[in-house]
């Protein structure tokens, strides 16, 4: 039976994840491909540490590279700045014929996925929160 | 009753519920019976649940409950509950629990459930969720296993032995002895439009684990949709040789257009018998509604 400390937690928490609005990288490069995937390339910063002689050795890639699939791609156009989390499930399990929950799960998922590899960023959410929502 | 409802049976229970009402946890076999709900934001109904030998004195345990509550928290007792249900209400700071229960005597269960209204209660909802809150008929042959949208009738003996529910994956294990089988598992897969890239007689093959060698193969009807079947076979370990038998497998696949889902069976058995067959008494009941979730403006 859920507690007093544990309820008022649990509804901040949801509610702060469904509210939260990505944003895509204005930063990055989206390719398209003709069967619906597509290939983000997101510009990375130069670790300070990383100069000569170590940057000699240790090769750094100044743009990391995300390949969506289709769903991925069609999720990724819905991070528009426009939608919060909700709508973007909402949408996602209308296109999908999934229940919200179903829904929820692979879009919260997919969502932290991308922020830690700095495709979208949640306004309203620390990367931490976007994790245990998701767990 | 606006708005849908949904009926769920787990583990000999049923519970009516509101269908935006979806499951968050359901307790496995070595677990105590328990089955939570929850909607977008908050838990909402948690029921714990007993089979019992003995009438419980429930008075007794809410004397018990109000004794070693909090002395901050408001308690009140349920005065307003359709049938048999005993309980309190606890109001706290953000929201109101109803704490309830009931045994049902005829089943000899014993159900706890606590409803969480995070705004303003709704009595007739919440009379309504507590009267469809019951034990599943027990005169039948089949128990009714149903939940997180699959919905399967199934032999009495066996038992659910494991379940998993992952993205668009829910995946349960039926045996009646959950060391030596036979194992009947139910998986049905969510989105085949963007993993099923071929005919389903020619990827259920891969669903096979590679010690299985395929005998058979073939289109079968299943649930009046068009399927796959595959037979495959395992000489086994040397104890199964020993008793001269081999291990054998039967898998069916089929497309629910209706649900747009992939159902799999895969069944399997140690046996003489070449050609296993699913248990006499198993149904699965496919093209049910799924409840897609409307826009929050319009709930």
């Amino acid at each position: 039976m859920p507690g007093k400390r544990d309820k008022s937690q649990r509804r901040m928490s949801a509610e702060q994840v469904l509210s939260a609005v990505p944003y895509r990288n204005a930063a990055m490069e989206v390719r398209r491909n003709n069967d619906g995937t597509a290939v983000v390339s997101v510009p990375m910063k130069r670790p300070r540490w990383l100069a000569p002689p170590l940057s000699w050795v240790i090769p750094f890639s100044s743009h990391r590279r995300v390949e969506l699939d289709s769903v991925g791609a069609a999720l990724l156009d819905l991070c528009d700045g426009t939608r919060d989390i909700e709508a973007i499930i909402e949408k996602f399990a209308a296109d999908h014929k999934l229940s919200f929950r179903e829904a929820q799960l692979s879009v919260t998922r997919f969502l932290q996925q991308l922020s830690q590899r700095g495709v979208v960023a949640v306004v309203g959410l620390s990367t931490e929160e976007a994790g245990a929502q998701q767990a | 009753m606006d708005t849908p409802w949904e009926q769920t049976c787990w583990r000999g229970l049923t519970v009516n519920h509101p269908a935006d009402w979806e499951v968050a946890y359901a307790a496995g076999t070595s677990e105590r019976p328990r089955i939570t709900f929850s909607d977008r934001r908050y838990r909402r109904l948690d029921v714990f649940y007993e089979f019992i030998d003995f009438k419980p004195n429930i008075e007794l345990m809410l004397d018990r409950y109000r004794r070693e509550a909090d002395p901050g928290v408001e308690l009140k007792p349920l005065t307003d509950a359709t049938g048999e249900w005993r309980g309190l209400i606890r109001h706290e700071p953000d929201g109101t629990v109803v704490h309830a229960g009931k045994f049902f005597e005829q089943a000899g269960c014993f159900v706890e459930a606590a409803v969480v209204w995070p705004d303003q209660r709704d009595k007739r909802l919440e009379r309504d969720l507590l009267k469809g809150i019951h034990p599943c008929e027990s005169d039948e042959p089949r128990r009714l296993w149903q939940a997180m949208g699959l919905s399967v009738a199934m032999d009495r003996e066996y038992d659910l032995q494991k379940h998993s529910s992952r993205v668009g994956r829910i995946i349960w294990e039926f045996a009646p002895d959950p060391r030596r089988g036979p194992f009947l598992t139910v998986r049905r897969l969510a989105m085949p439009q963007h993993w099923l890239k071929v005919p389903l007689v020619d990827w259920l093959p891969s669903q096979i684990p590679g010690e299985y060698t395929e005998d058979d193969r073939r289109e079968r009807a299943f649930n009046n949709h068009a399927g796959a079947e595959v037979v495959s076979s395992h000489r086994g370990g040397p104890a199964t040789r020993l008793r001269r038998r081999r291990r054998l497998r039967l898998d069916v696949a089929w497309l629910c257009e209706t649900e747009d889902r992939v159902y799999h069976i895969s069944y399997a058995e140690e046996s003489r018998n070449r050609s296993p067959e699913l248990p006499d008494v198993f149904e699965i009941r496919c093209c049910r509604e799924v409840h897609v979730p409307a826009p929050a403006g319009e709930l």
